[in-house]
């Protein structure tokens, strides 16, 4: 239950660098080692802040940022075409992505 | 006449008990530190108490400046690392530890002169976020420990040990200590 609270907060590390990117698809590509890296070391450093404990390894979590890219990357198609039409025509990539994400903190009472 | 009689006791007593031999010889916690010119571990605090939190993927460090006991007998030491892990309750913590003398010209503080990391091995953290666990290493006297000896100034430098720790999170510094074997 403690990590579907968290998966949000590493769904929406994983869509951010995504959009840092710049990539005009509604999810990109996959993530770098680098982006990947930096969603990684965020998490835990944010997790650190707010105290929030974690009975994972650093290995595992890594683990599970890997797994959430690649989840994104094989559904990406599927996401885009969640969004009723006209919004899938009308918005942005970058507007997509955040709706996700707003409706992913929503579900799931991500308040970071 | 007690002054003499404890004069004469301490004429008698072998130099052995009076040495820091198994005793503490220094407690220094992260405020007394120096940090070192990039990644440097962080003050936070943590119910009011002061801590130093060493990030789980950098490789931060503290650096203190220290003057070697009197009473230090020219032994090897153990050093006591006492830290949490913010939000850690699984995995494990690891340290290094480096000396360097500062004696009469024999550094020139332009530059680092550190004798090789002695490394605390990595160990199971505590079940509980805030539970502080104390690892220890062994280090012995001569070039592991820059060959520092009695009265003189010499540096200690912690960082985490990053490559082989697994814990996630930051660990939070709490205090070390320096204790001759």
């Amino acid at each position: 239950m403690r990590f579907l609270r968290q998966f949000p907060a590493l769904l929406a590390g994983a869509v951010l660098c995504l959009l840092a990117q710049a990539v005009p698809a509604l999810l990109a590509e996959v993530l770098p080692e680098d982006a990947r890296f930096a969603v990684w070391a965020r998490f835990m450093s944010d997790g650190s802040a707010t105290r929030e404990e974690f009975k994972l390894t650093k290995d595992e979590i890594r683990a599970a940022v890997d797994g959430v890219d690649d989840y994104l990357e094989s559904a990406k198609t599927g996401v885009d075409t969640a969004f009723p039409k006209p919004a899938r025509d009308v918005l942005t990539p970058k507007q997509k992505a955040r709706l996700v994400l707003d409706v992913a903190r929503a579900r799931w009472e991500v308040t970071q | 006449m007690k002054r003499l009689a404890q004069f004469l006791i301490a004429l008698l007593l072998p130099a052995q008990l009076l040495a820091a031999t198994g005793q503490t010889l220094i407690i220094i916690g992260g405020q007394a530190s120096e940090p070192p010119s990039s990644n440097y571990a962080t003050f936070d605090t943590r119910n009011s108490e002061a801590v130093w939190d060493f990030d789980t993927t950098t490789s931060e460090c503290l650096v203190w400046k220290l003057v070697m006991p009197r009473n230090y007998a020219g032994g090897g030491v153990t050093v006591y690392v006492h830290a949490a892990l913010s939000s850690a309750t699984s995995g494990t913590l690891g340290w290094l530890v480096s000396f360097e003398r500062v004696s009469d010209s024999q550094q020139d503080i332009d530059s680092d002169g550190f004798a090789s990391a002695q490394t605390v091995t990595a160990a199971t953290v505590p079940g509980t976020s805030g539970h502080v666990s104390i690892l220890n290493v062994a280090v012995s006297n001569g070039a592991n420990m820059d060959s520092v000896a009695v009265g003189e100034a010499f540096r200690l430098k912690l960082c985490r040990d990053v490559a082989n720790d697994n814990a996630a999170g930051d660990a939070e510094l709490y205090m070390v200590e320096i204790k001759e074997q």
